[in-house]
C-alpha cells in the first residue's frame, strides 16, 4: 500500500567510504591472492626445473667421471704412444746410424734388431774390411760384439755379427 | 536479493521518525524497531526557525539518528494548503478537475480516490530538510483515512474530522466514495492576542475591545483564505460568485454565533468556524452529492475542548463521536507498512 507522496531514500548498511575501503581491501586481497598463486606457480615450475637440473647435474657428473676415466686412459695411451714414437724415432735413428755405419763394400742381407741386441747377416770382401770398417764402430757401441765368418765360393765372406748391450742391472 | 536485504535489515535496528509541524515547534516522535520488536520510543519538541526552517538542534537531533542507525526513515506530515482530493484514480480524469498532472505528486487511495499536492510544496518541504533527507511525506487526508478504516463502516454519509494541533482535516464519504474534503491550517497569529492579553493584564478595556474587533476582522481575512482554499479544491470559476454569497452569509452566521457564544475564543473559534463553513460548502455547493449529515466522528490528536463539542452538538445538530488518536504513531505505522517491514 502506497501512502507517501515520495519514495524513501536508499538505505545502505555500508556507507560509501566504507564501501570504497571494502572494495580496496577486496582488491588488495584479490591482488595478493593472485600474486601468491603466481608465486606458488613460479615456485612449482622452478622446483620442477630444479629437479630436472639436478638430474642433469648428476647426469653430467657421471659423464664427467666417464670422461675423466677416458682422459686417464687416453693419457696412458698417449704416453704409451709417445714412448712408442720416441722408441720408434730412436729405432729409426739407430737404423739410419747403422746403415750410415755400413760401408759400401759390405752388403747386409739381414738385420735383426732387438732391444738389447743387434744381429747382422751379410757379405764382406774380406775379414779385415769388416773388422776395420764395421767391427770397430760396433764394438764401441755394444759391450759384446762377436762375428763369425764363413768363406764363400767367390772368395768373399758371409758373416754373422751378434752384438749385445749388457745392462748392468741385467748383469746383476 | 531484495528479500535477503530486507531480512538483513530486520536484524538491525530501524528507526522510524514522524515529524509534525506545530505552531512554532516541530514535534518529533520516533520508535526504534529491531527484529520486529519496538526497542524504544520517544517524543521530542524542537523550536522552529524562521520560515519553518529546522533549527540546528533539530538538525543535530536527526543527524544523530542517522549517525547511530543505518536505517532511518523520516516521515513528515504535509501541511500545505495546496493539497486536495479528487474522487478518481485514473490519470485521464485528472484533467477534468483542471489539475495539471505534470505538476503534482499523487497518491491513489483504495483505487477509488486520489490525494494530490503540488510539486512545489514537496520540493519546498524537501528543501527544509536539506541533507537530512525525507523518506515519506504523508497527507493528513491519508492519515485520517487510515483512522476511518480502523473504525466501523458507516453506511450513511458521515463527516470525519481529524483535529490536530495546527490543522484540521475533513473527509466525507458515502460508504467508500469520496464526497467532500477540506483541509485548514490553524493560523496562530490570529489568536495570539489571547496570550498578549494574558501578558498585559494592565491593558484597559477599550484597548482589548479594539483588539477583539481587529481579531474578528482578521478572522474575516482568514475566511477569505478559506475561499482561496475552496478555489484550489474546486478550480471552477463560475461557482465562485455563488460561493461568495454562501460564504458571506456563513460569515455573518458565524460572526453572530461567535459574538453570541462567548465561551469560544481564539483558536477554538476558528476551528468551529472552519468546520461550520466546510459544512456550509458541502450543503450548498451542488458539486457535492450532499445528504443530510447526522454524525460527526472526531479523531482527536490534540486536546479538543468540550466547548467545541457542545457547540457542534448544539449549533450544527450533529451526533458527536470522539476517538483519541495519535497521528504521529499512525505516520510511523504507515512508514513501517511502506517499507514492508
Amino acid at each position: 500500500m502506497k501512502y507517501s507522496f515520495i519514495e524513501p531514500g536508499k538505505k545502505e548498511l555500508i556507507d560509501t567510504t566504507s564501501k570504497m575501503w571494502l572494495g580496496f581491501i577486496v582488491f588488495v586481497v584479490i591482488f595478493l591472492f593472485s600474486f601468491d598463486v603466481l608465486i606458488k606457480f613460479k615456485i612449482n615450475s622452478l622446483n620442477k626445473q630444479r629437479v630436472q637440473n639436478t638430474a642433469k647435474i648428476s647426469n653430467f657428473k657421471k659423464k664427467i667421471k666417464k670422461l675423466q676415466q677416458d682422459i686417464v686412459f687416453l693419457n696412458q695411451e698417449k704416453s704409451q704412444a709417445e714412448d712408442i714414437y720416441a722408441s720408434n724415432t730412436i729405432l729409426k735413428n739407430s737404423i739410419k746410424n747403422l746403415f750410415d755405419l755400413v760401408p759400401d763394400k759390405i752388403t747386409l742381407s739381414q738385420v735383426i734388431m732387438k732391444k738389447n741386441s743387434l744381429t747382422l747377416y751379410g757379405i764382406t770382401p774380406s775379414k779385415d774390411t769388416f773388422n776395420f770398417l764395421l767391427g770397430s764402430p760396433l764394438k764401441s757401441i755394444f759391450q759384446s760384439s762377436n762375428t763369425i765368418f764363413y768363406l764363400n765360393d767367390n772368395g768373399w765372406y758371409r758373416f754373422v755379427s751378434i752384438n749385445k748391450i749388457i745392462n748392468k742391472e741385467d748383469g746383476l | 536479493m531484495d528479500k535477503i536485504s530486507k531480512m538483513i535489515q530486520k536484524r538491525f535496528a530501524n528507526i522510524f521518525v514522524a515529524i509534525v509541524s506545530e505552531e512554532n515547534e516541530y514535534v518529533i516522535k520516533y520508535i526504534v524497531v529491531k527484529k520486529g520488536n519496538i526497542v524504544s520510543k520517544d517524543e521530542k519538541r524542537f523550536s522552529m526557525g524562521e520560515d519553518k526552517k529546522l533549527s540546528s538542534d533539530t538538525k543535530g537531533f536527526l543527524h544523530s539518528f542517522q549517525k547511530d542507525y543505518k536505517f532511518v526513515y523520516i516521515s513528515y506530515l504535509l501541511d500545505s494548503l495546496g493539497q486536495g482530493c479528487i474522487s478518481t484514480c485514473s490519470n485521464e480524469k485528472i484533467e477534468e478537475y483542471k489539475i495539471d498532472k505534470n505538476n503534482i505528486f499523487q497518491v491513489c487511495v483504495e483505487n477509488s480516490w486520489m490525494v494530490y499536492t503540488s510539486k512545489t510544496d514537496i520540493k519546498w518541504i524537501k528543501s527544509l530538510f536539506g541533507d537530512i533527507g525525507l523518506d515519506f511525506i504523508f497527507s493528513p487526508y491519508i492519515v485520517l483515512n487510515n483512522f476511518i478504516n480502523k473504525n466501523k463502516d458507516c453506511n450513511k454519509q458521515t463527516l470525519h474530522f481529524l483535529y490536530m494541533e495546527n490543522s484540521i482535516t475533513i473527509l466525507i464519504f458515502d460508504e467508500k466514495k469520496l464526497i467532500f474534503n477540506a483541509f485548514f491550517k490553524i493560523p496562530y497569529k490570529e489568536f495570539n492576542f489571547d496570550n498578549d492579553e494574558e501578558f498585559k493584564p494592565e491593558s484597559s478595556e477599550d484597548i482589548s475591545d479594539g483588539i477583539e474587533l481587529d481579531n474578528i476582522e482578521s478572522e474575516e481575512d482568514e475566511f477569505e483564505n478559506f475561499v482561496d482554499i475552496a478555489k484550489l479544491d474546486d478550480d471552477s470559476d463560475d461557482e465562485i460568485d455563488e460561493e461568495d454569497d454562501i460564504l458571506s452569509s456563513a460569515k455573518e452566521d458565524i460572526k453572530s454565533s461567535a459574538l453570541e457564544d462567548l465561551e469560544l475564543y481564539g483558536k477554538e473559534m476558528i476551528i468551529f468556524k472552519y468546520l461550520h463553513s466546510a459544512i456550509e460548502e458541502y450543503y450548498k455547493n451542488d458539486k457535492y452529492e450532499s445528504e443530510f449529515l447526522e454524525d460527526i466522528i472526531i479523531y482527536n490528536d490534540s486536546n479538543i475542548s468540550n466547548d467545541i463539542i457542545t457547540m457542534i452538538e448544539n449549533d450544527l445538530f450533529l451526533n458527536v463521536e470522539i476517538h483519541t488518536v495519535d497521528a504521529k504513531e499512525e505516520m510511523i505505522n504507515m512508514s513501517i507498512e511502506e517499507v514492508d517491514f
